[in-house]
């Protein structure tokens, strides 16, 4: 089906749910709205389909680290040769951000002798590696085609923004870096891949950090909730309320949301309440029924009440009526110029101890095998210092997680590249910024293979994907995923 | 530096810093860009390339040959005539969304406040998270707005942005909503954290002046126009207030509180409220 004709019966669709939600509403309660709602999507799920949904499900958690994650402390060369200069560049001691060899994490993985080791911070991800459940993909970062140092001097098809947290941060989620855009490749994962979840009520993009470019696709949206409560209901709006005064206000709120806008700013500010008001009546009852973690289970932080949210969801994947769905963290404060290893440190810990009890949730509700969680970050930072931490730069370092027969575990790709500034062919200033090897294409591809979207589509969600691999190749761009 | 300038050898560092940002600051973009996003904070979104001249005139030269007079600026943003002339209000297409803070501010103006002890506070932490508009405490150094924001629909199908519907998602459009209703449901709770901390009494809202209107709702309606939807009220948001007002009849023991909850509440929510135009 080409994507007009799939945009244009979207289209439709939409405006006949539109139509039969806003005239049931009008008349019915909120709980018979739910009930004929949650009837329809039986019908549909017996029409649709006789396997177990359960089985099918698939899901992404991207977690961006907003601000610059400096990953080449993060994932660390270990073998002898490797850590020294590692050790020469960065700076030991108080004389630059070098962590000390004896106080890495070894990683269980050796490739014709070269060794890596994480953070010392991160002892479950060093846990999660050994036991196959985790990976890492080294030297990776925006690229409109593969690029040498030669291209890069002559500026010659370079992303748009290099350095700049802006650009860089939105390029890894739009995933087209040779433009400056606010469709996200989540979105257009959502685009081509919605109409296989029942639930058209909800979009299958669940942020859990409000909107967002990555989940903004031609069609596809995020859905906004909360890490704590879930989706927002609008309160004292009930439509069967046996007081009077109370049925007059429900259906004045009607009549607000209901009326024609023509000026389009109104127009979309009451949309988007009106959606969020209908959405939340099926997303908290579905919600009501979910797994319960006891407190501790998840740490208390941001990222571990969002992991825990999520979790919840997903084990009421059934009830909603979905077969896919993308999940979007945004956490910030990585952008360390300065105070780099105490800082950077307490925040891996924070991420590492989060990805350990995600894992555990998952496990405990049997998804670990369909649920990739993987990590974003805009750049990584210089290699040296700048006396105190590290400044903007380029390619980084990310890790993947999921369970041992969805991801092929304990393995860092990618090119490792050198870290000996004066001989490094990827080096390209003085300061120790690195020229990526492995572009995010490259990576979203994977992903979105994974996840289904099919081979001839995958350039509608990566443009530039055919300067790095063949859309229609057996094998995986990268190799993280076992397919 | 930009534009081939040099800066000279021998200075200090701080002298060195100063150049680098005169250097930005005599740039040919600066003018344009940050009249742009001063119209976009202050009038409307989609400002016309014209407007943003002759604003960047200004920012260039003040009148009296000075560069970077912001007063001239912001003057001249709010004189111009796509600010002030009726037939853009009229527009469809021009507009922008309030923020959640102005949203929360104007609110707080409205009316006086009373309290025992003169103790006054904002409590305004719970609807700025509900909002998504933590002050102070923006998620990138880039602030709150997405500059090339454009909601799914109507606006992204025109072509148009409007940067302030980054903080109008699931959670903070209704979180703006409920915000609302606890605003009026118990009017004055915007300034109620003196009555946690100092256990003193709660800071409420002086209603001296609804209280004469609260008995024809009509009055209502047009006080909550003037002050709340600058006179924009349409005719069917006014038949939906005017609808829950009148089932709360004056009959009704309770019908000034029931009144202002309800009425204002739906006046709060209103597109005319949100959207400036």
């Amino acid at each position: 089906m080409s994507l007009d004709k799939r945009e244009s019966e979207n289209h439709e669709k939409n405006q006949q749910k539109t139509i039969y939600r806003r005239g049931k509403l009008c008349r019915m309660g909120a709980l018979t709205f739910l009930n004929s709602v949650l009837n329809l999507k039986a019908m549909n799920a017996a029409a649709i389909s006789n396997s177990a949904l359960d089985e099918d499900y698939k899901a992404i958690v991207c977690i961006l680290k907003a601000g610059g994650n400096d990953s080449f402390n993060m994932l660390v060369p270990y073998d002898q040769v490797h850590y020294d200069q590692y050790a020469a560049t960065r700076g030991v001691g108080n004389a630059g951000v070098a962590i000390d060899r004896n106080e890495l994490l070894p990683l269980n993985y050796n490739n014709a002798g070269r060794e890596f080791a994480i953070n010392p911070n991160m002892p479950e991800l060093q846990g999660l590696f050994n036991q196959g459940k985790a990976s890492f993909i080294s030297n990776i970062g925006t690229l409109v085609r593969p690029t040498n140092s030669t291209d890069y001097f002559n500026k010659y098809k370079l992303p748009k923004g290099l350095y700049s947290h802006s650009d860089q941060e939105q390029e890894w989620q739009t995933g087209i870096p040779d433009e400056r855009t606010f469709y996200g490749w989540g979105g257009r994962i959502s685009d081509l891949l919605m109409d296989t979840n029942e639930n058209q009520a909800i979009s299958m993009n669940i942020s859990l950090a409000g909107q967002n470019t990555f989940m903004t696709g031609n069609t596809a949206f995020p859905f906004a909730i909360n890490r704590n409560n879930g989706s927002e209901g609008m309160d004292y709006y009930d439509p069967d309320n046996s007081n009077v005064k109370m049925r007059a206000r429900a259906q004045s709120i009607d009549n607000l949301i209901g009326q024609e806008y023509q000026n389009i700013f109104e127009k979309t500010y009451m949309k988007t309440i009106g959606s969020a008001r209908d959405a939340d009546i099926l997303f908290s009852a579905a919600l009501d029924q979910s797994v319960q973690f006891d407190d501790g289970f998840f740490p208390d932080s941001q990222l571990g009440e969002s992991l825990e949210m999520i979790t919840r969801v997903i084990d009421v994947q059934e009830e909603l009526g979905f077969r896919r769905q993308i999940f979007f963290v945004r956490i910030g404060g990585w952008d360390h110029h300065s105070e780099l290893l105490n800082t950077q440190g307490a925040m891996l810990a924070d991420v590492s101890s989060c990805l350990q009890s995600f894992m555990n949730g998952l496990e405990q509700i049997g998804y670990e095998d369909q649920v990739l969680t993987v990590n974003l970050s805009e750049f990584s930072r210089t290699l040296t210092w700048n006396g105190g931490g590290t400044d903007h730069a380029w390619a980084g370092n990310v890790w993947v997680t999921g369970g041992p027969n969805l991801i092929n575990g304990q393995q860092v790709y990618g090119d490792d590249p050198s870290l000996d500034l004066e001989n490094s062919e990827q080096n390209i200033h003085q300061r120790g910024r690195l020229i990526p090897t492995i572009s995010t294409d490259e990576y979203f591809a994977e992903i979105a293979k994974w996840f289904g979207v099919p081979d001839s589509d995958l350039s509608y969600v990566l443009p530039n994907i055919t300067e790095f691999y063949d859309p229609y190749s057996t094998d995986m761009p990268i190799g993280f995923l076992n397919t | 530096m930009l534009n081939g300038v040099t800066i000279p050898a021998g200075q200090t560092g701080l002298e060195d810093i100063e150049d680098a940002i005169e250097n930005l600051f005599l740039h040919e973009n600066l003018g344009p860009f940050i009249s742009l996003r001063l119209i976009q904070r202050l009038v409307k979104s989609n400002p016309s390339p014209a407007y943003i001249s002759r604003i960047s005139a200004v920012f260039s030269d003040n009148g009296e040959g000075v560069r970077g007079d912001m007063a001239a600026v912001v003057k001249a943003i709010l004189l111009d005539e796509e600010a002030r002339e009726c037939s853009y209000q009229l527009d469809w297409q021009n507009s922008k969304l309030k923020e959640p803070l102005l949203r929360y501010t104007q609110v707080a103006r409205l009316l006086d406040k009373e309290h025992p002890s003169d103790f006054y506070w904002n409590q305004s932490d719970d609807f700025l998270d509900k909002a998504g508009q933590d002050i102070l405490a923006a998620p990138s150094v880039f602030n709150f707005f997405q500059f090339n924001q454009s909601p799914q629909g109507a606006i992204r199908n025109s072509g148009l942005v409007a940067p302030e519907f980054t903080l109008h998602d699931a959670r903070t459009a209704l979180g703006y909503v409920n915000a609302a209703n606890e605003w009026t449901r118990r009017p004055g709770r915007i300034l109620e954290i003196a009555d946690r901390v100092l256990e003193q009494d709660d800071i409420l809202w002086d209603q001296s002046e609804l209280d004469a209107l609260y008995e024809d709702g009509e009055s209502f309606l047009n006080w909550m126009d003037l002050y709340l939807t600058a006179g924009r009220m349409s005719e069917s948001t006014r038949a939906a207030i005017r609808y829950v007002i009148g089932e709360v009849g004056i009959e009704d023991n309770y019908y000034f509180q029931d009144r202002l909850w309800h009425g204002m509440y739906l006046a709060l929510i209103s597109a005319e409220y949100n959207v400036i135009r």
